[in-house]
């Protein structure tokens, strides 16, 4: 077989080959889908599932000593607030205090 | 990042939360932050041990009656001190002004119901116990 008989079946060969892709309906639904779950993943949403068990101990831990240290120091400054309170009540009642305040 | 970010910045602020929740729930009472902002001894007792006003102005009466008493118990101390007398008759003078002294704080917690009358003499007895007569007062006192 010659060169130019040999081009010829080719391009023969080439113009009778048909390419029939097979149709896929839900292929674009399915590229947004596969990107929405992606997104998904990478939100905050997704991304609190994911440290579920750390963010959580952490917000536990986190009110608990919030909350103690609130009590403590509210605790603290209204027992400060009493003893100077009596101590200034007992002078209030004290008639030697009253004087020599004067 | 961002997502860390995120989730610590709400951590922080339930700390937050938490801490003023607790704080505003377990400090005094408005009545008595202004009393003790005041300085004004008479009001803090009213509001600390939740005198109706019946009894603030039996107790108040009773204080103003006590202030006589107690200015004579003070002028014989004074007198005792300028007149050079023994420390022991000082001493003895102001064991009788703290005795009374005593004797007033006890008729006063029987104005109050029982738990803030306990409550009270709780408070205010060791202070007369350690009353130091000379000590000048630290604090300014509205009557």
């Amino acid at each position: 077989m010659s060169k130019n008989d040999h081009d010829k079946s080719l391009s023969t060969l080439l113009s009778d080959w048909q390419v029939s892709p097979t149709t896929e309906t839900h292929f674009r639904h399915e590229v947004w889908n596969r990107i929405g779950q992606r997104q998904k993943e990478s939100a905050w949403p997704g991304y609190l599932r994911s440290h579920a068990a750390t963010a959580v101990s952490l917000a536990i831990f986190a009110t608990i000593l919030g909350g103690v240290t609130g009590y403590s120091q509210a605790r603290d400054q209204a027992q400060e607030r009493r003893e100077a309170m009596a101590t200034a009540y007992v002078k209030s009642i004290d008639m030697s205090a009253q004087m020599a305040q004067r | 990042m961002k997502n860390l970010l995120i989730t610590a910045g709400i951590i922080v602020a339930l700390c937050g939360l938490s801490y003023s929740s607790f704080y505003a729930l377990s400090r005094d009472s408005a009545e008595v932050r202004q009393a003790v902002k005041a300085g004004d001894a008479m009001e803090w007792l009213r509001s600390e041990f939740h005198l109706t006003d019946g009894q603030y102005a039996e107790i108040q009466s009773m204080h103003d009656g006590y202030y006589v008493e107690c200015s004579i118990h003070c002028a014989d101390i004074m007198a005792a001190q300028e007149e050079g007398k023994s420390a022991e008759e000082v001493t003895r003078l102001e064991a009788i002004c703290e005795s009374a002294m005593a004797e007033h704080c006890r008729l006063v917690a029987a104005v109050m119901n029982t738990s803030n009358g306990a409550r009270y003499l709780k408070i205010v007895m060791p202070r007369i116990a350690d009353y130091d007569h000379h000590e000048a007062p630290s604090l300014q006192i509205n009557r």
